[in-house]
Parts: C-alpha cells; sequence; structure tokens
C-alpha cells in the first residue's frame, strides 16, 4: 500500500506512456504494411462491369499483390472506369502490352484481378491506359504471345478437370463390363456365338485408359481434403457422370442376378458346357487369360472409384448422393469380381460365389476429421 | 436588545423556505434573518429540523421552496467565482464531524486553505493547521485517518476545518456535542473568540449552555418551524414556557455576565 | 389509474432530464478540470492506478487465453475450409473490434463501477458530499471528475493492452502448441488489421469509460442518507452500465458498419 502510494504517480505515467506507445508501434507498423508511406503510380482502365471489382480490390500477379482498385465510376458512355495503384516495388512490371484479367473463381470463392506484365522494354507511364484481357487488343496481344500469361494454379480448377475424364473413364469401362457380363449371360443361356474376343479386346482397350488418371488421383488427394468446402458449385457436373454411372451400374447388378442364377441350375448348364461350340468353355478354355483380364480390370475400377470416394469424402455430410451412388458402384463392381471368379470356379472346378468380408464405408461425416 | 443594533442587511436571510426528504416534510415557511456580526442560536430538539435549516442556510441543501441570501444575493443563484467567493467566507462545523476517511487528519484540516488560500506554501498551511488544533486541544498525530480517532477528537478536527481558512461567517450545528467537559470549554473559547473578532455565528443547539453564553440573537425551532426568533432578551421573555424546556431553563439562570460583552462586540459594525 | 401513470411518467422523465443533466455537468466540469490547478489530480492518479494498472493482470489473462484459443481454432478448422486467413480477420473482429472493449468494460464495471458507487455513497450517508460543499468543492468537479476521467483513460489504456495481449500474446502461447512462423503471423495479421478496427476499438473503449463511470458516479450519489442504500447503489451501477454497455456497443458497431 505504501508502495503504491509512493510510485502511483510514475506507475500510472508508465501504465499510460507504455499504452501509448504500443499504439503507435501497431499504428505506424500497419501503416508500413498498408503502404502509407510508400509511393503508388496510379493507372487506370476501363471494364464492362464493376461486377467483382470494388475499392480495395487487390491487383496480384502470381500470387503477390502488386497494386490495389482506388476509384471506380461508371461513365456516360455505360462503361466502368477503373483507377488503381500498382506498388513502387512493382513498377517496373508496368510495361507496354500489360493487361488486366478478372477471374471468377469456378467455385464461388471470390473473383481475382490478376495483372500480366507485357514483354516489352518500354515502361507505361504512370497514368497510362491499361487493357482488359478480353478487350480486342488485349485478346489480340495475347494471341501474338505479347504478354507473360503464367499456367492457371487453381488447383480446384485442375482437380475438377481431372475427375470428369476419370468418371467418364469409369463410365466407359462399367458399359464395358456390362457388356461382357451381358456375353457371359448368353453364353451361359446357350445363345451366343458371338465374339468373346473382340469384347476382351475392348476391356483391355478401357481398362489401359485406367491406370494413367489413377496416379493423377492420388497425387491430388491429398490436396483436396482440405479445399472440399469449396467444391460444391462443381458437384452438379460430377453428379451428371455419375448418374450415367449408376444406370449402367444397375444394368451390372440385373445382369450379376441373371448369371448367378445361371450357375446356380446344373440342369441347364451341364448341356450347355458340353457343347463344344459353347462360347463359355472358349471363355474358360484359354488358360484362363481372359478372366485374369477382366478380374484385373474389375480390380482398377474398384480402385478408381475408392480414389473417388476419398476425394469426395468431405463432401458427405452435404451430398450423401454422391456417396452413395460411389457405394454403389463399388459394391457392384466387387459383385462383379465374384461372380467372374465363380464362373471361373463353379462347373468344373470347385463351387460358389466367395464370400466377401464386407469393407467399412467410407461415409464420414466431415466433424471427425477437424481437430486431428 | 435595540433595534438600532440590528446591521442594514442581515448575514443570512431565509425566506419562506420548505424541504422536504421524500414526501416527509423537514421544514415549512421558515423566515428568518441571521445578523452580520452576531451569534445567532437555534434551539431544537432532535428531529425539529434545526440541522436542515442550519444546512439550508449553508447552501448544503437546496430546499423545495424559498430563497436564501447572503448579503442580500440569492446563494443558489451565485455564478462559480461568486459561489467560491462565498464558501471562502463561510465555514461549516458538522454535527457528526464529517470527516474526510480517506485521507488524513492534516488534509482533512488544510483542504480549504488548498482550495481558498492555494497560495499559501504546503509547509505554512501544515503549520496553520498544526497550530489550531492544538489550541483546540487535539494532540493525536497528524497523518492518522479519522477513522484512528474518537468521536469527540474528529469533532474537534472538524471545527478546526470549518474555521482554518478564517471565513466571516461560521455556521456549527452543535458544536458541543460529543465533546466532553474540557473540550467543551476549548470550544467555546475559540467560539468566544470568532465573536470577539466580529464574525457572524449561526450556531445550532440542543442545549441551553451555547445559547446563554453566547446568543445574541435566539430562536426556538419546533417541527420545521421557527416558533420565535428574536434578541435573546426578547426570546427568553416571550417564549411561551412550553415551547421548550431549554428557554425555561434560560429563565431560570437570569441575567448573563456574557451578554454585556457580546452587546459590546456587537456595536462594532462589521465591514 | 391514469393520473398515477401520468405521475410515473412525470417522474420518469424528470429523471432521465436529472441523468442528463449530471452527464452534461460532468462533461462540462470536466473541460474544466485541465484549465485548473489541480486539487482532483490526486484522486485522478489513484483512480487510474486501482482501474487501470490494477485491472491489468485479470485484463492480460482474459486476453491472452481468447487470443490463443482464437488462434488454435483457427489454424485447425479454418484450413479444412481453404479459409486460414479468415483466422486473423476473426481475431481482428474478436479482439480488437468487440470483445476487447467490451469485456474491459465488463472488467470495470465489476471492479471500479461498484467500487465508485459504493465509496461515494457512503460519502453521502457520512456527509462528506455535503462537507465537499462547504468548504467550495463541488463535488462533481472534485470527485466525479477525476473518476470520470481515470476511468476513461484507464478503459481506454486497457483496451490497447488487451489488443496487445490478444494479438501477440496469444501468439506466444500457441508457439507451445502449435508453431507458426511469426513473420507469418505479423505480416497476416498486419495486412488485414487497418487503423479503422484499432479506432473502433477505442472508439467503443471512450463510450463504455463514459457510460461506467457516469452511471457508477450517478448511483452513488444516489443514496441519500440510509447506510442500507450503498449496496444497492452498487448492484444498480452495475445492472445500469451492463445493460448500457451492450446497448452502446449495438449503437456504435451499427454506426459503424451502416
Amino acid at each position: 500500500m505504501k508502495f503504491k502510494i509512493k510510485f502511483a504517480d510514475q506507475i500510472v505515467g508508465l501504465f499510460i506512456l507504455v499504452a501509448l506507445v504500443l499504439l503507435s508501434v501497431i499504428v505506424i507498423l500497419v501503416g508500413m504494411n498498408q503502404r502509407w508511406f510508400s509511393k503508388d503510380y496510379a493507372f487506370h482502365s476501363s471494364f464492362q462491369s464493376a461486377t467483382g471489382v470494388s475499392p480495395g480490390t487487390s491487383i496480384v500477379m502470381k500470387g503477390f499483390t502488386v497494386g490495389k482498385i482506388s476509384r471506380i465510376t461508371l461513365n456516360e458512355t455505360n462503361t466502368v472506369d477503373v483507377d488503381f495503384n500498382i506498388y513502387d516495388t512493382y513498377i517496373h512490371l508496368v510495361r507496354e502490352f500489360s493487361i488486366l484479367e478478372l477471374t471468377v473463381s469456378p467455385i464461388g470463392l471470390g473473383s481475382q484481378l490478376l495483372f500480366h506484365p507485357g514483354r516489352s522494354e518500354i515502361r507505361l507511364e504512370e497514368g497510362a491506359f491499361i487493357s482488359r484481357a478480353d478487350s480486342p487488343e488485349g485478346i489480340a496481344w495475347i494471341e501474338q504471345e505479347l504478354v507473360e500469361i503464367p499456367p492457371k494454379d487453381d488447383t480446384i480448377t485442375r482437380l475438377l478437370s481431372n475427375v470428369n475424364p476419370l468418371l467418364e473413364n469409369v463410365n466407359r469401362t462399367v458399359v464395358t463390363i456390362n457388356r461382357t457380363l451381358t456375353e457371359v449371360n448368353r453364353a451361359l443361356a446357350g445363345q451366343s456365338s458371338g465374339p468373346l474376343g473382340s469384347i476382351v479386346g475392348d476391356v483391355s482397350e478401357a481398362t489401359a485408359r485406367l491406370p494413367g488418371t489413377m496416379d493423377e488421383v492420388d497425387a491430388i488427394i491429398a490436396d483436396v481434403q482440405g479445399r472440399v468446402g469449396g467444391l460444391m458449385d462443381q458437384v452438379t457436373d460430377l453428379l451428371y457422370s455419375l448418374e450415367g454411372v449408376s444406370l449402367n451400374v444397375e444394368d451390372i447388378t440385373a445382369d450379376i442376378a441373371a448369371t448367378t442364377e445361371s450357375i446356380r441350375d446344373p440342369t441347364g448348364l451341364v448341356p450347355k458346357l458340353l457343347d463344344p461350340k459353347g462360347s463359355l468353355k472358349t471363355f474358360l478354355d484359354d488358360d484362363n487369360a481372359l478372366y485374369k483380364q477382366v478380374l484385373g480390370m474389375t480390380n482398377n475400377i474398384e480402385k478408381s472409384i475408392s480414389s473417388i470416394q476419398g476425394i469426395v469424402s468431405g463432401l458427405n455430410s452435404e451430398m450423401p448422393k454422391i456417396a452413395a451412388v460411389l457405394n454403389e458402384t463399388r459394391t457392384a463392381i466387387l459383385q462383379a469380381q465374384d461372380v467372374l471368379e465363380g464362373v471361373k470356379n463353379n462347373p468344373l472346378i470347385r463351387g460358389g460365389v466367395p464370400e466377401r468380408v464386407q469393407q467399412e464405408s467410407l461415409f464420414r461425416s466431415m466433424r471427425e476429421g477437424s481437430f486431428e | 436588545m435595540p433595534d438600532e443594533i440590528k446591521s442594514p442587511v442581515p448575514a443570512i436571510e431565509l425566506t419562506g423556505i420548505r424541504a422536504s426528504s421524500g414526501t416527509f416534510e423537514i421544514l415549512s415557511g421558515v423566515d428568518v434573518a441571521f445578523h452580520e456580526g452576531r451569534t445567532s442560536v437555534v434551539l431544537g430538539t432532535a428531529g425539529s429540523g434545526k440541522s436542515t435549516l442550519i444546512k439550508t442556510a449553508a447552501g448544503l441543501i437546496v430546499p423545495d421552496e424559498g430563497r436564501v441570501r447572503f448579503r442580500g444575493q440569492d446563494i443558489f443563484g451565485f455564478n462559480r467565482n461568486e459561489e467560491i467567493a462565498f464558501r471562502a467566507a463561510s465555514g461549516f462545523v458538522f454535527q457528526d464531524a464529517a470527516l474526510w476517511a480517506n485521507t488524513t487528519i492534516l488534509n482533512n484540516v488544510f483542504m480549504p486553505l488548498r482550495v481558498h488560500k492555494p497560495w499559501m506554501g504546503p509547509s505554512e498551511m501544515a503549520e496553520t493547521a498544526r497550530v489550531l488544533l492544538s489550541r483546540l486541544g487535539y494532540d493525536e498525530g497528524m497523518a492518522l485517518r479519522p477513522a484512528d480517532l474518537s468521536t469527540g477528537e474528529q469533532k474537534l478536527v472538524s471545527i478546526a476545518r470549518a474555521i482554518i481558512h478564517e471565513p466571516a461567517v461560521v455556521f456549527m450545528d452543535d458544536p458541543v456535542s460529543n465533546l466532553d467537559e474540557e473540550a467543551a470549554d476549548r470550544v467555546y473559547a475559540i467560539i468566544d473568540e470568532l465573536r470577539t473578532q466580529g464574525r457572524t455565528l449561526i450556531i445550532g443547539a440542543n442545549n441551553s449552555e451555547l445559547a446563554y453564553r453566547f446568543a445574541d440573537y435566539l430562536g426556538v425551532i419546533k417541527s420545521g418551524r421557527i416558533a420565535i426568533f428574536g434578541t435573546y432578551d426578547q426570546t427568553v421573555a416571550g417564549a411561551e414556557e412550553a415551547l421548550s424546556a431549554s428557554i425555561s431553563r434560560l429563565r431560570a439562570r437570569g441575567g448573563r455576565k456574557s451578554a454585556a460583552v457580546g452587546n459590546e462586540t456587537s456595536q462594532r459594525s462589521k465591514p | 389509474m391514469i393520473a398515477a401513470l401520468g405521475r410515473a411518467a412525470r417522474v420518469k422523465t424528470s429523471n432521465l432530464m436529472y441523468g442528463f443533466g449530471f452527464f452534461f455537468e460532468v462533461l462540462r466540469e470536466t473541460l474544466h478540470f485541465f484549465r485548473r490547478s489541480q486539487v482532483g489530480y490526486k484522486v485522478l492518479i489513484n483512480q487510474i492506478l486501482f482501474t487501470g494498472y490494477e485491472a491489468l493482470a485479470i485484463n492480460a489473462i482474459m486476453a491472452v487465453s481468447i487470443g490463443a484459443a482464437i488462434n488454435v481454432i483457427g489454424s485447425s478448422l479454418l484450413p479444412q475450409f481453404g479459409q486460414s486467413q479468415l483466422m486473423y480477420t476473426i481475431l481482428i473482429i474478436v479482439i480488437t473490434r468487440e470483445l476487447g472493449p467490451l469485456l474491459t468494460a465488463f472488467v470495470i464495471t465489476a471492479r471500479s463501477g461498484t467500487a465508485i458507487a459504493t465509496e461515494l455513497g457512503t460519502m453521502v450517508v457520512n456527509h462528506e458530499i455535503e462537507a465537499y460543499l462547504a468548504v467550495g468543492l463541488k463535488p462533481i468537479s472534485y470527485l466525479v471528475v477525476p473518476r470520470f476521467i481515470g476511468v476513461v483513460v484507464s478503459m481506454i489504456v486497457l483496451t490497447i493492452y488487451f489488443n496487445m495481449f490478444g494479438l501477440l500474446g496469444s501468439f506466444i502461447v500457441v508457439q507451445l502448441v502449435k508453431p507458426i512462423p511469426i513473420n507469418e503471423y505479423l505480416s497476416n495479421l498486419l495486412s488485414i488489421l487497418t487503423v479503422g478496427d484499432v479506432l473502433s476499438g477505442m472508439a467503443k473503449a471512450l463510450v463504455f469509460g463514459i457510460v461506467v463511470s457516469v452511471v457508477a458516479t450517478f448511483q452513488g450519489f444516489s443514496v441519500n442518507r440510509s447506510s442500507t442504500e450503498i449496496p444497492v447503489a452498487g448492484i444498480r451501477a452495475v445492472g445500469q452500465s451492463f445493460i448500457l454497455i451492450i446497448v452502446a456497443d449495438v449503437l456504435v458497431t451499427l454506426m459503424q458498419y451502416a
């Protein structure tokens, strides 16, 4: 108590002084960061619409902020005049043929105003006009390769462009399997005289497309986990592809049922097997070559589907439909494998469709992974 | 008392005062004038409105109705400078001392000097306070807090605080309550000195001793009304027996020696 | 019935007018305070010591823990949405704009608001206020203004400290659990922090300081004569301050975003 009374003035003085010093340090740091003390160079441009740009919007080049929009106005000719500043550190990039490009993120993450420096030695004066990328001169400059435009590095765009072909491949393969199964069924039903060989050819071709895409998928899965939140807008596209897959899956399931039924019926089977022209004999007599190919193919599909399932696992809570379709596809493919196994085993060697241990579903809600 | 001793302007004049606390009316229709350079004593029992009257006269309580004038000027209409001037010219002894609890005795006593005579150095102020307190018989430390003192000692400190800046008007609300006889005698001596210096004293009391010793003017307050107010002799002679036990006691004591002193000093008119 | 309603309305109105009168008197006397030689200077120093300096510890603990919580949650949850930058925005909104001033005001209300109200209430009951009047010290200029200035200054200063502790102290705490490079943290923070954010926090601190001190002193003086009124005044000071602080917070925020 005595101590405080004695030094009250000093303590209070220090208490206030330190706070004021801290405050000024913060303000100065903020000022330095927000370039109050740096020279900015003003330029202007003209846009069709102010959508996606507002005063304060950063102008970005290769991920660095090189300037900011200072003012936008709608002029008499109904176009939007845009005034912006380029920081002095980047002023050397403002050369002839430089352009501005407004990119809107496909998945609703806002827009980015990109600056692309021109390939020229001539620096633009402060206050010069900078064209848009979609203006006639901008397009012309880009075509003449007068502008340095880096490849787009939007991971999600890249990811989506990969997922769609992948699904197309899957779909195509599923269709092929479907055809194979149909043929097998017809063979089993004693109706087939068709060229199994050609089907096998198709199948190999379809399977060959898969592994290439597979690696890519694996590489981007990790990256994707953190970004799934933004995928929503593109999910519709995915759904279209998936619906195609889904329809085929239904067919496969029906075929599987038919095949399984035929195998189980020994009375019908024996005569067919004895028929020397029977396709099934061919199917089974070629040292299991066809069988291995088909099985390898289905294995690949199974893997790729589970990869896709991995990609989309983050979406589960939002989009159960995708997950369900994928799950269904996987199950169907697994069953197809089993049936093929059964076809291989059944009549002459051992019998039955093997029991398969049910694999755990990949359904997992987002929250479970939140605090890992 | 002859009429000619009245000063032309009363030091403090109350007209039509009505004061209340909540719905309870403490003072009603009070008209009274306290004369310059005289000692006025208002007798009243506890709860008669005596303290409220003195505080209203000193401008510490704002009445619901009525006016209080200091040398002819409405004290509730004072601007800041006039207010300060009035406070510099007045001191107030509270019935319950009302010392500032969170500071030392020394600070309590010389606060009026810091406010009204800031040109005095701190050591001079402290010295003045010390002298005054020792004259009052206060012999405790200066760095003590009011809570360390007995109520009697607090009262002495309170009196010192009220008169240290030598005010022309001193309001005293029961100045000798809580005091032992010796201490009371020292207070009487101080009051006597203030009278001979020609100061205006307005004293509220609940016993006859103060009135007998010092009153030039004497009043009785009963149930929030001034029952009688006039010179000592007029009041003692004119009041009805039943009005106050104190009056009967004063009547029984008869004429007083100190009255001559009082008259003599009261003949000097105070600027 | 109608007469009672009318009378109640009149009393309410006159109480409200009295409250505003009190507030403006405080503001007027505050202007005088800086011009006069200081009798109330010591009261002011002690008020800042008690209200500001002594509340620094609890203020710092709150700031660091809230900041650390935002840091930890922000750096683990937000990247899942690809929005890790949002952490700095949240940190600034919570620490600088909203909770900083608000929590500081609550702490000051709980500590100093009650203390001021009960102290002044006790002084009224002990006739100390009348004693000040009698010496020529106006209670508003001598008792209220130093407390008013002291609380406002403490409030603003504590808000600055809250910012420092919340934005930097919490960073240091988080280093122990989940390291983030300091350069990245600082440059991200400073690029999002605007002077507007800081000023907004300061403005709130100023308003809250005014609210707490005026309400506390007003309630302290609302005591009349009985010592049982003193704790009631303390409770009313806290309750009324809390409500007015929240209302003021909403108003200031609306003014900034409107």
